[in-house]
């Protein structure tokens, strides 16, 4: 299984390869994630969660989606039918692109590229949109305070996330996430979290509220607007909403372990198992805060990204380039 | 396949009432009887700046069951079983308004071992109550987790009240005179044991949920009652208690053995959302309190006066107050001397809390309501009765 | 037992009640014009409303407004009474604002109309419901000296002191000098 994809020598056909791939790696994450979420979610709550559906549960995402699948796709009436049902697809588009610059390791590069992190960042603002589309096309009052939310929310976090994201592109000296990565080494001593913290804990915080997760959960808080921007869909269009609400919190997972926690470097084992462990951990912990803390309101939501977070950020990035100038300097 | 055609419906009449021009720029919302947070079957309108509450006005009647006239076709012991079910999360609450009541009425005297076990339920029941509305509270603001540890504590005062009175929720323990029937053996060590249990742990819910800086976020200086609003609006309970009045019919008006107990009547003066959170969590610890102080000195003797099924008490009115968990619930019976009461009042504290929710609410974000609404700590049926 | 201010009401009798019997402290009977005036009364006394209820007698619509104080035995009671055929009452709700939904509720139940009041429509029935559930039927229906207490009757000189129980036809006929059922027709 050496040089895994560069054996390929057409580049378009090295691309497919890897879309499918790639299809396949989200379709398979996302079941292994709605277990992990339950089974999280029941211990936090202390019952045993799914049990009875294979050995543990396992096989209990399985039985979801295969409801999921056989549902009636119901569109409301006087909603507009091309918005409603183009909002889960495009939900789901920014989130193949986003894949292409994640350094699983080198061999599985599919397209060198030296400007991965500004691809990945562009597209995943992009999201917003489909959660738009989704609040607007539903006719329901309710879906719409949903999707207002949800883009207020998503701007706001914007600006932090790229902040931080830039503090350590700037020590590192690179957009491309490989070379971010190589810039780390395989000990935690060596790696961004512990160089830059600050940053690391602006990017957790900044990647819940862009995937729209709890407590930042507001676009679809269950217990005020009865699913949010999500309320009218039924069926295979709430499935694809939930898969590319995963996928999304793989996608910064992924970008969160290649900045700061090393990516796929570390001892011993080959470097993408690492950097699954990595990611692993941290959605892990993204899972664990849902189940915690319950729901910040939208204002206080607000106000944390612009007087707390964005200001932070600025002081991170200004203390990175001084650095990185001192460095370069010498 | 049945198809709507948006342009010729019209709302109903509540709808009707309250949006009587053009909304240009405001936005009326239904918070409808379906709601993951409207606690049972409430209907409320809004009319919306944006996220802000220009106006909120509930219906209710969705659960509308008449009990006034049912009591009327009822004779007194028939009624009984009703009253567990105006208010299912604190009937025993109700069972003793409504005994009270027509024991004052026909003037009978009941048991001191009946009266100790009442109050012994009574408080039971008002924890199985308090923790409902905290995990329900909870999982409004976001937290689904509490509501988890707050249900696995009231299985335990639900496996004790089983015992006693053979069901779970809707308890119609109480007679005319006394308890229907003598608590089982282990009943004082289980209680006891019960009591040891949940003060273990409430440490770990304050650590964890009260303490908690979002929760604070959501609750501190949200819903500010003053005291002149509350009386004017007739709120009683935590409501007003956490408006700094420190008023609790257990105190002010003793019924049963109340006044042999020590305990601490928790007030907070903020008037706001956390306060009455506060005031109710502590009112955990006061139950807690007096049931180890009742079941400790349980006397001995019968359970209920001797009084036949069908009596008909003498010609005239009465009222017996006691401290629900919502606040002060009130029954008023009058008699015509015959075997069916002339006419019952129930007074429902939710009815009273219920009604500040229109102008607690107005100028506050639609999160705002929900907490609010929450904090008021309503159950539905007991205000539509 | 029965507090000063209940004096400044113009009210038409104040009995004082026994409250380990009745749990009110004092009976307060009143007419559709004077009860704005006691309920300001009770208001700057810092009295919490209760509720609003009402009750269907031969002699009217008794509608009865309950009060307290947040310290001690101190339940009231304020009633008066209307017609069945004009059932009109002021609406406390200015005073009290607790009081809409209560007066809401009566309406519902019994068609009372309450004057000035500034939502006056159903509470808790069905938009389609006929009729008011909780009026009697005219010959279910008892008069005053049927349903209150002897002590009471005696105190507003419906029922004489020795006589344990007054004759079915004198109740019938009220004396015209009681003020309490004023606005019957006679």
């Amino acid at each position: 299984m050496n040089a895994f994809l560069l054996f390929i020598a057409h580049p378009a056909a090295r691309i497919i390869l890897w879309l499918v791939l790639m299809f396949a790696f989200i379709g398979f994450n996302g079941l292994i994630l709605v277990w992990v979420e339950r089974k999280v979610a029941a211990y936090v709550q202390r019952r045993p969660g799914p049990l009875h559906v294979g050995p543990q549960g396992l096989l209990q995402p399985l039985a979801d989606a295969i409801k999921l699948m056989g549902k009636q796709l119901v569109t409301p009436v006087a909603g507009d039918k091309m918005l409603f049902w183009a909002a889960p697809l495009l939900a789901f588009a920014p989130v193949t692109v986003c894949f292409l610059p994640m350094p699983f390791e080198g061999r599985f590069n599919p397209l060198p590229m030296n400007l991965g992190l500004v691809l990945i960042l562009a597209f995943s603002g992009l999201g917003v949109v489909s959660l738009c589309l989704a609040g607007w096309g539903s006719n329901n009052k309710w879906s719409l305070l949903g999707a207002a939310r949800a883009v207020a929310q998503s701007v706001a976090y914007e600006v932090p996330l790229l902040l931080s994201v830039m503090a350590v592109a700037i020590c590192a000296g690179s957009l491309d996430l490989y070379a971010i990565v190589r810039h780390q080494g395989a000990w935690p001593w060596q790696w961004y979290a512990m160089k830059n913290p600050l940053a690391f804990f602006i990017f957790l915080v900044c990647a819940v509220a862009e995937t729209n997760r709890a407590p930042f959960d507001l676009p679809e808080a269950e217990s005020e607007l009865t699913a949010g921007f999500h309320t009218e869909y039924s069926g295979m269009g709430f499935g694809l909403f939930f898969l590319a609400e995963y996928a999304n919190m793989v996608i910064v997972a992924g970008v969160a372990a290649a900045l700061f926690l090393g990516g796929f470097q570390g001892p011993l084992l080959p470097g993408v198992w690492w950097y699954l462990l990595k990611i692993y951990s941290i959605l892990f912990f993204i899972i664990w805060l849902r189940w915690t803390f319950p729901r910040v309101r939208f204002d206080q939501l607000l106000n944390i990204s612009w007087k707390w977070l964005t200001p932070l950020a600025l002081l991170d990035f200004a203390l990175a380039v001084v650095v990185a100038g001192f460095r370069s300097i010498k | 396949m049945q198809t709507f055609d948006p342009s010729t419906m019209r709302g109903d009449i509540s709808s009707i009432r309250f949006e009587p021009g053009s909304t240009q720029d405001k936005m009326i919302l239904n918070m409808g009887p379906q709601h993951p947070s409207a606690h049972g079957v409430l209907r409320i309108m809004l009319e919306l700046d944006g996220e802000y509450i220009i106006r909120a006005e509930p219906v209710i009647g969705y659960i509308h069951r008449m009990h006034e006239w049912i009591a009327e076709q009822k004779t007194y012991l028939q009624f009984m079983p009703n009253m567990g079910r105006v208010d299912y999360l604190h009937a025993m609450a109700w069972n003793w308004a409504y005994a009270g009541a027509v024991e004052r009425l026909v003037g009978i005297q009941v048991p001191e071992r009946a009266e100790y076990i009442r109050v012994v339920v009574t408080e039971l029941n008002r924890i199985s109550s308090h923790l409902v509305w905290w995990g329900a509270y909870l999982l409004d603001l976001g937290a689904f987790t509490p509501v988890m540890y707050a249900f696995d504590d009231r299985e335990q005062i639900l496996d004790i009240l089983q015992a006693v009175t053979g069901s779970r929720l809707t308890y119609s323990y109480f007679t005319i005179g006394g308890v229907y029937e003598d608590v089982p053996a282990d009943f004082s060590k289980r209680c006891t044991e019960f009591v040891k249990r949940l003060r273990s742990r409430l440490p770990m819910y304050r650590d964890l949920v009260t303490d908690n800086m979002i929760l604070r976020g959501r609750c501190e200086g949200i819903g500010e009652l003053s005291v002149d609003v509350a009386r004017r609006y007739g709120a009683t309970g935590p409501v007003l208690r956490g408006s700094g009045v420190d008023s609790d019919t257990r105190k002010s008006e003793p019924y049963g053995v109340y006044n042999r107990f020590e305990f601490r009547i928790p007030t907070y003066t903020e008037g706001d959302a956390m306060a009455r959170y506060r005031v109710r969590l502590d009112e955990l610890e006061t139950s807690c309190d007096i049931i180890e102080q009742a079941v400790s000195s349980l006397p001995e003797g019968p359970v209920s006066a001797k009084v036949a099924r069908v009596f008909k008490p003498p010609k005239g009115e009465a009222s017996m107050a006691v401290e629900g968990a919502r606040g002060k619930i009130i029954v008023h019976v009058r008699s015509d001397g015959g075997p069916k009461p002339y006419r019952v009042k129930l007074r429902a504290p939710g009815f009273s809390n219920m009604s500040l929710f229109a102008e607690l609410a107005r100028g506050t974000m639609l999160s705002d309501a929900v907490s609010i609404l929450g904090s008021l700590d309503l159950v539905i049926p007991e205000i539509d009765r | 037992m029965i507090p000063e201010c209940l004096a400044a009401m113009g009210a038409t009798h104040v009995v004082a009640m026994n409250y380990a019997a009745t749990g009110v402290v004092a009976s307060v009977s009143l007419t559709p014009e004077t009860i704005l005036n006691a309920v300001e009364v009770l208001d700057k006394e810092g009295y919490l409303l209760e509720d609003v209820s009402a009750s269907d007698l031969k002699e009217g619509f008794e509608i009865a407004y309950h009060f307290s104080l947040f310290e001690g035995k101190s339940r009231l009671v304020l009633r008066l009474i209307v017609s069945h055929d004009a059932p009109t009452v002021p609406s406390i709700s200015r005073v009290y604002p607790g009081a809409d939904w209560h007066e809401r509720e009566c309406f519902d139940f019994f068609g009372i109309d309450f004057t000035g009041h500034p939502n006056l429509h159903y509470l808790l029935l069905p938009e389609d419901f006929e009729g008011h559930p909780l009026v009697k039927a005219e010959k279910a229906r008892k008069g005053l000296v049927d349903v209150m207490p002897q002590t009471w009757l005696v105190a507003v000189g419906l029922a004489n002191p020795e006589v344990p129980k007054p004759e079915a036809p004198k109740a019938e006929k009220p004396e015209p000098q009681n003020a309490i059922v004023a606005g019957v027709k006679e």
